[in-house]
């Protein structure tokens, strides 16, 4: 059997790599200035202005529990459609396009505890790092709180 | 007195006689139901009739009498107004002018007052069913020997059915696919008059007939009866064919009448051709367009008055006076473009009210109430989008009145009503928003009965009861999950549906109420913006936030002086006119940190929501702006305080406030 290839967009949260697929992502844009809502969730940053349309953004960095980063020259809003909307992803960093061999995702181990299966595909090893491939539509859809740090035993 | 004095009193009077005929057919042919002007003329032509006689002269007084004799027929609406009837009471006229003026010039006299006398016989002989139907040649089916031996080997019913069309019939074509649609049901189409293809293209006159057979158990009434209720029908006739020969007979019968009419039809004279021509242009000059087309072109000129009032902002703030003039011009110009664009968008509600007689029927059926529906002002126009969207709620309010609020016909008579339970549709214009009432004069919503199943459902707690009117108990059926029917009706669902009704107007901009008194009806009030994506509004600054606050719900902003205020039952007041106005804070309401430095007087936007007035505390007011809604897809939870975002002059986004919602809260 021919192994299937994807390509995947590999950014930064705090320490980790994350990597959601191409297909997924509308587009990616420095950050913008942002309308805060006046909401309780604390995942929401906001509201921005796309070229004359308003999309949500996410602050990835709350939604994973993070301390909060101040805004740098790298920062990025990764632009995804979620169920036929654009949602905004604020990340670190954008750092690469991999070409990926699927045959070469690995489940993730078990010491991953605190994130739960729902929200990822798998991980895969590329050279020194570990990259967690995200399951974006299920991310997005859930309200609870999802805990990055995994816990060292 | 000599004869020729006598002759020039006949000929004066005459002369206004055959004006006031003039005039009255005139407006006849306009207004084919105008009672008054058939009188009119009939009394013009039997005084010129009688005139006529004394003088002796008698073709006159002939003329005048047959023609008396066909206004006769229309009066006693034996005989429709037409094209054809009004060009021949014309030529009449004319006839009588030349007589009284120069005789001599006077043609074929006698086969013009033939063709008024075959005129009248034939009303007289047309049967009072068939002069509904303006065309006389009816059920010329031809039909071949094929279709024949088809008929002949059924032994199903063969019938005729005369569709006569409501003479402002917008959809012909699509009444007639609605016509064959139910039919389908009872048997088969054999032949349509005229054929198919001139139905599809809307080439007829606002009748056809259809010739058809119909399964062996068929009942001519079931059949009227289902065809009448498409809208835009107006009458229908069914006539059982005996025999099958009959058809073709008829066809013969139908072709000389056919030819007489022919020969008519030639002496219509050219200017008739000419108005006919205008009309059949006049009516070609509209176009569809696809809504997606003008939607496209909204948002294109939405986009313009967001780069405008970004070029106007430059203007500003650089204080480029050379450009701030030249730019007011065009903020005109757009303006008028906007409205131009709006306007094309616009169509009347009666697009949604047309379905609700059938259903309404249908539902009063299935729970054997009696409902007489009365629709008013549904010419009211409103933006298609909402067009679109109010179609759900407003079944559900409907069905919800029926369901709920009508009694059955027993108890209404117990207490003194009709039997019939009045359910009224209306909508009307008030300011910049189109309202839509859904009246009943059933039994009401007794506030007892909510506040019980209000606390049954945990919707309030005791306390929060003991403090609320009436007024304010009965919108409790707007709280999610609230259902007043014990008993779950497959009509109205198990009431989850007012607070859903309720989402979705407050999704459009709008805003639902209600109104009831026990045993005499409820009114449900529902309040449209008239076009969803421009608005006016104020902007103004909270929290270093802008804010837009519809234009519409502003009554006035004021500088409340901190001393003013006082506090009732832990609310903050002011006193303006003679009314208690409680004061909101947008910071507080919108989750923003209170301001800490203290203000000597505080911006207030005084807003009205229903009839009660808010005052709106916000740190700063910045002026009146046009601005674009955009509506925000939220992901976590839903922004009931916020109706949407504005795009301003730099790009940024101020939130619109949902004044209804903070207003509430």
């Amino acid at each position: 059997m021919a192994a299937k290839t994807r390509q995947t967009i590999v950014f930064d949260i705090g320490d980790e790599k994350f990597g959601v697929r191409i297909t997924e992502v509308y587009e990616i844009i420095r950050m913008k200035k942002i309308t805060e809502l006046p909401i309780s969730s604390k995942y929401i940053a906001g509201i921005i202005n796309l070229r004359g349309d308003i999309i949500s953004v996410i602050d990835l960095r709350r939604r994973f529990g993070i301390e909060d980063l101040e805004e740098t020259e790298d920062t990025r809003i990764i632009v995804v459609d979620f169920e036929g909307q654009n949602v905004g992803l604020i990340v670190d960093a954008v750092s690469e396009v991999l070409h990926i061999n699927e045959d070469d995702i690995d489940l993730p181990p078990k010491s991953m505890v605190g994130i739960k299966g729902d929200y990822i595909t798998g991980i895969i090893k590329i050279e020194e790092d570990i990259v967690i491939l995200l399951e974006l539509s299920n991310l997005l859809r859930s309200k609870e709180k999802i805990k990055l740090q995994t816990e060292e035993a | 007195m000599d004869m020729s004095d006598f002759q020039e009193l006949y000929a004066s009077e005459s002369r206004e006689h055959l004006d006031i005929l003039n005039d009255s057919l005139l407006t006849l042919e306009n207004d084919p139901s105008n009672m008054e002007m058939i009188n009119e003329s009939f009394r013009a032509a039997h005084t010129l009739k009688g005139m006529a006689g004394t003088m002796g002269f008698d073709n006159v007084s002939e003329l005048a009498h047959v023609m008396e004799n066909i206004l006769d027929l229309l009066r006693d609406e034996k005989l429709v107004v037409d094209t054809e009837v009004i060009n021949l009471l014309f030529k009449a006229i004319d006839t009588l002018e030349l007589l009284s003026n120069s005789p001599e010039e006077v043609e074929n006299l006698d086969e013009l007052i033939d063709e008024l006398k075959s005129y009248s016989q034939d009303g007289d002989l047309k049967d009072v069913e068939k002069r509904s139907f303006s065309d006389g040649d009816k059920n010329t089916f031809k039909i071949s020997d094929e279709e024949l031996q088809v008929i002949e080997s059924n032994d199903g019913k063969v019938i005729t059915i005369d569709i006569q069309l409501e003479d402002d019939c917008v959809f012909k074509s699509l009444r007639a696919d609605m016509v064959f649609e139910i039919l389908e049901d009872y048997g088969d189409i054999i032949r349509v008059l005229p054929g198919v293809e001139e139905i599809r293209k809307e080439e007829m006159d606002n009748n056809f007939s259809i010739l058809f057979l119909g399964k062996t158990d068929l009942d001519k009434d079931n059949i009227v009866e289902s065809l009448i209720h498409i809208s835009e029908v107006d009458r229908v006739k069914v006539d059982l064919v005996e025999d099958i020969d009959q058809l073709r007979a008829k066809e013969i019968i139908n072709k000389e009448v056919k030819s007489n009419k022919d020969k008519k039809e030639d002496r219509v004279n050219e200017k008739d051709k000419a108005t006919r021509l205008s009309k059949r242009l006049k009516s070609k000059s509209t176009i569809r367009v696809d809504v997606e087309r003008l939607d496209s072109l909204m948002n294109l000129v939405a986009e313009l008055v967001i780069k405008r009032t970004q070029v106007e902002s430059v203007g500003e703030s650089y204080n480029l006076d050379e450009l701030n003039k030249k730019l007011k011009p065009l903020s005109k110009v757009t303006t008028e473009l906007q409205n131009a664009v709006m306007e094309m968008r616009m169509v009347p509600i009666s697009l949604v009210f047309n379905r609700f007689p059938r259903l309404v029927r249908d539902l009063a059926q299935g729970l054997e109430k009696e409902i007489n529906l009365v629709i008013e002002g549904e010419d009211t126009e409103l933006d298609r989008t909402i067009i679109d969207e109010i179609g759900d709620p407003l079944v559900h309010m409907l069905r919800n009145a029926i369901d709920h609020g009508v009694e059955s016909p027993e108890e209404r008579e117990k207490v003194g009503k009709d039997r019939k339970g009045l359910v009224k549709l209306s909508a009307f214009h008030e300011g910049n928003n189109v309202v839509i009432q859904i009246q009943d004069d059933g039994k009401g919503i007794n506030p007892d009965i909510i506040r019980q199943k209000a606390l049954e459902k945990g919707v309030v707690t005791q306390t929060e009861l003991e403090g609320m009117e009436d007024s304010d108990v009965i919108k409790l059926i707007f709280a999610p999950g609230f259902s007043t029917n014990t008993e779950i009706s497959d009509v109205s669902g198990r009431g989850v549906g007012m607070d859903v009704v309720k989402t979705k107007i407050e999704s459009l901009s709008g805003s639902v109420d209600i109104t009831s008194e026990v045993g005499r009806g409820s009114t449900f009030i529902m309040k449209l913006p008239l076009t969803l994506s421009i608005i006016q509004g104020f902007l103004t600054k909270v929290a270093n936030q802008e804010y837009v606050i519809p234009l519409e719900s502003i009554q006035e902003i004021v500088d409340v002086n901190p001393k003013e205020i006082q506090t009732v039952r832990s609310q903050k007041v002011i006193h303006r006119r003679g009314s208690v106005i409680p004061l909101i804070s947008l910071r507080k309401n919108l989750n923003k940190e209170a301001l800490t430095e203290k203000r000597n007087e505080i911006p207030t936007v005084i807003v009205e929501v229903g009839d009660d007035n808010y005052g709106l505390m916000v740190d700063s007011i910045i002026g009146q702006q046009e601005v674009v809604i955009k509506r925000i897809n939220d992901l976590s939870e839903s922004l009931q305080k916020i109706a949407g975002g504005a795009i301003l002059g730099d790009g940024s986004i101020a939130l619109i406030i949902n004044v209804e919602e903070i207003t509430t809260n």
